[in-house]
């Protein structure tokens, strides 16, 4: 099977689309550097890397997210991964640098050290923690780490998503929540599949980047095969997960599905998941995304912006949290899975 | 599965999907079975494979396998928006039409009955034998082109005469010659209990009243689409010296033209025509993009100027068309919803993933641009249609 073509497709219909700059700009920038990596297309990386160097040159004032200031103003996670990989010039690696230290010393912590925002139900107390918050800054503080040879970014970066592992997932069903302390003092009951990515996506690209002698690395890779197989339990006999996962009435959410295979497919490649059974779940899942991906790049069945929505995040809530076709968070994720998938088949794996 | 797209590719994904799935057949109705062999026709007159992938499609064996399966199957389903049974099976009525099958007689003593027989109105139009008086244009889909096929077979202008009656008469109660639009049927007044019963069994509607005879004011897009279908087989098959033959085909021109108006900036037409509001809808979209394309095939519309929105309209479509063959977008429950057949009535329809009735006119519509590109050369592949045309 020709994955390129259905991802070239998505990346065409992205392009084609006019979104504001918000983190699922970076999510997409990142989809599609893997996708000029596993093509080696040099035409597309070229592309994203001019989409980002006005934010590495500090001329865009604002992107839209949480962590908008010290993260995704500075091109994020995807910035971090061109300058890792050698795609920016030198003087990219002061700017990531600085926004990396802004945000270690400015972002609001609650007293064990993870980041938070204010809590939704008193605007003057700071508590809200959501899951969200791992893929936005733990590959960011990663591989520009890893880069720059700074430690103290590496081993935030691998605090960061064991805070929030210890404090939002579940150990029983092996899903995450998303958040805790939003419109409520309490965790969100229900497992949001985009949620469960957003946490897939920093651990695999953790457990794949942190040094073999990090002392949090066991703590990772053990985490990182809890989720996976949480998420094993809760696939959909037909390969898709649910906008929520336990609840099989929830519908299929399709960035849920790609973030999960995202991080799946990673673990696959780098040897952590060698069983048959995760290879059968990651061309089950893989085959039913092909259903949400239309013939021009259109993405279906993508849950809009959310956050403990509703009364407090229940499955209900998630269900009402409606999707919509070619949503801006549907396309990054796609070209994440697309990408993963292109890669195993070239190794011979798929 | 094969991930290069192109209409060929889209079409053979749609059928290995929906088209052999059991849950979809009979419930895809009697126009799968058309738009399948007609598919399998028309991959037999290609030179080479239309397939992006370079695959190749055994079309003779696909045509032998459903022809069988037509030909040895149930004629009597009814229909999508009346209880009419259909008077044959269409795909039967064509294969003999294309001398693919050898049941003239029983095809022309079926149109003979549906001509004697057929339950009609004050005005000799079918209507449903369940809820008499009402009109709906899926009553024409059912009748028109099997006519037609009759007249083509037998030779007979009879049967021509009877198709032409029954479409012009439609036409005079249900299309809107100012607004170019057709609504979708006319309601005589209080069902019978038995159709009322169907419909809110069926359909939920729990304000069954229908309080005034009258056409349903909402102008539904694949109630348009039956429309069209009928007219476009009717032409197709008229013979050139029939005096009908070119109002009929000004009738096509006017009612395409009006729909021009109606189709949104990513070449989809909606739910409800005239209400954008409403959700894009494949199956209409389908049925409009097949007529046209068919117009734009014969030369019977004007080509620069229809062209253009049929490009428009196919890439549209494929923002609903997945790699898996699977059909976002098609509307459901639409007999006649709210009891009234309002716009907003019909925009309050749910569409549905591969919903049974919007396969056949997508198959038909794709087929017919695999037509257009590889046999007649007028139009570009689905992928350099969507590199030309991005849309919103």
């Amino acid at each position: 099977m020709n994955y390129s073509t259905i991802a070239y497709n998505v990346w065409r219909r992205y392009k084609n689309l006019s979104f504001p700059l918000s983190y699922t700009m970076i999510l997409t920038s990142y989809g599609a550097l893997r996708l000029a990596d596993v093509m080696e297309d040099g035409e597309l990386r070229a592309d994203v890397v001019k989409r980002l160097t006005p934010m590495l040159n500090g001329e865009v004032a604002k992107v839209v997210g949480f962590y908008g200031e010290y993260v995704y103003r500075w091109g994020g996670h995807a910035a971090a991964w061109a300058l890792l990989k050698g795609y920016l010039p030198g003087s990219a690696a002061d700017t990531l640098i600085a926004a990396c230290e802004g945000l270690n010393r400015y972002q609001p912590r609650c007293d064990n050290g993870i980041f938070c925002q204010k809590t939704w139900y008193d605007p003057e107390k700071w508590g809200l923690r959501w899951i969200d918050t791992v893929t936005g800054v733990c590959p960011f503080l990663l591989w520009t780490g890893l880069k720059c040879g700074r430690k103290d970014f590496i081993d935030e970066a691998a605090a960061q998503m064991r805070y929030h592992h210890e404090l939002l997932f579940d150990p029983e069903r092996k899903l995450y929540h998303q958040a805790i302390d939003g419109k409520r003092p309490e965790l969100t009951p229900g497992y949001w599949s985009r949620g469960m990515g957003w946490g897939l996506h920093a651990l695999a690209d953790l457990a794949a980047d942190l040094p073999k002698d990090h002392p949090e690395r066991d703590y990772i890779l053990q985490a990182y095969r809890d989720a996976v197989d949480g998420c094993l339990a809760s696939q959909d006999p037909n390969g898709m997960w649910h906008q929520s996962m336990e609840d099989y009435g929830t519908y299929f959410e399709s960035s849920g599905t790609s973030l999960i295979l995202y991080g799946l497919g990673k673990g696959i490649r780098n040897g952590f998941f060698a069983e048959e059974k995760y290879l059968a779940m990651f061309r089950r899942g893989l085959k039913a995304l092909t259903g949400y991906v239309c013939a021009d790049g259109s993405v279906h069945n993508c849950c809009g912006g959310c956050l403990g929505p509703g009364y407090n995040g229940t499955p209900a809530d998630y269900q009402q949290r409606c999707w919509i076709p070619n949503d801006t968070h549907a396309f990054g994720s796609t070209l994440l899975a697309l990408s993963e998938a292109i890669e195993l088949q070239r190794k011979g794996i798929l | 599965m094969d991930l290069q797209m192109d209409y060929a590719d889209l079409c053979m994904a749609i059928l290995n999907k929906c088209g052999t799935d059991p849950k979809f057949w009979p419930s895809a109705r009697m126009l799968l079975n058309y738009a399948i062999v007609r598919l399998a026709k028309i991959g037999m007159s290609l030179e080479k494979t239309p397939l992006a992938s370079g695959k190749i499609v055994n079309w003779e064996e696909l045509l032998k396998k459903y022809s069988e399966r037509i030909l040895s199957g149930r004629e009597e389903l009814p229909g999508e928006t009346v209880d009419m049974m259909w008077p044959f099976n269409p795909g039967a009525a064509w294969l003999c039409a294309r001398g693919k099958a050898e049941i003239a007689d029983t095809v022309t003593a079926a149109a003979d009955k549906l001509i004697a027989e057929g339950h009609r109105n004050e005005d000799g139009l079918f209507d449903s034998p369940a809820y008499p008086g009402q009109l709906s244009t899926e009553i024409l889909a059912m009748t028109v082109p099997f006519l037609a096929w009759a007249g083509k077979i037998s030779g007979e202008k009879r049967y021509f005469d009877e198709a032409v009656k029954q479409f012009s008469g439609y036409a005079a109660r249900l299309y809107d010659p100012v607004a170019r639009l057709w609504h979708p049927g006319y309601l005589p007044g209080p069902a019978t209990r038995s159709q009322a019963v169907r419909w809110i069994r069926d359909y939920m509607s729990s304000d069954f009243a229908l309080p005034v005879p009258g056409v349903m004011t909402g102008c539904w897009g694949r109630g348009e689409g039956y429309a069209l279908f009928a007219l476009s087989e009717l032409i197709f098959e008229l013979p050139n010296e029939n005096e009908a033959k070119e109002k009929l085909i000004r009738t096509r021109v006017d009612m395409l033209d009006g729909l021009l108006a109606h189709q949104d900036p990513n070449g989809m037409w909606h739910q409800v025509l005239n209400d954008w509001g409403s959700y894009p809808e494949t199956s209409g979209t389908a049925w409009i993009l097949y007529a046209m394309g068919r117009g734009i095939k014969k030369g019977t519309i004007d080509r620069a100027k229809f062209t253009p929105p049929y490009l428009r309209g196919l890439a549209g479509m494929a923002r609903y068309l997945a790699y898996d063959g699977s059909i976002f977008n098609g509307s459901a429950r639409c007999a006649c919803p709210g009891g009234r057949g309002t716009a907003v009535d019909f925009a309050l329809c749910p569409w549905g993933k591969n919903e049974p009735h919007t396969i056949a006119p997508v198959l038909l519509a794709l087929q017919q641009a695999l037509q257009n590109e590889c046999a007649v050369h007028l139009i570009p592949a689905l992928s350099d249609v969507l590199n030309q045309i991005s849309g919103e």
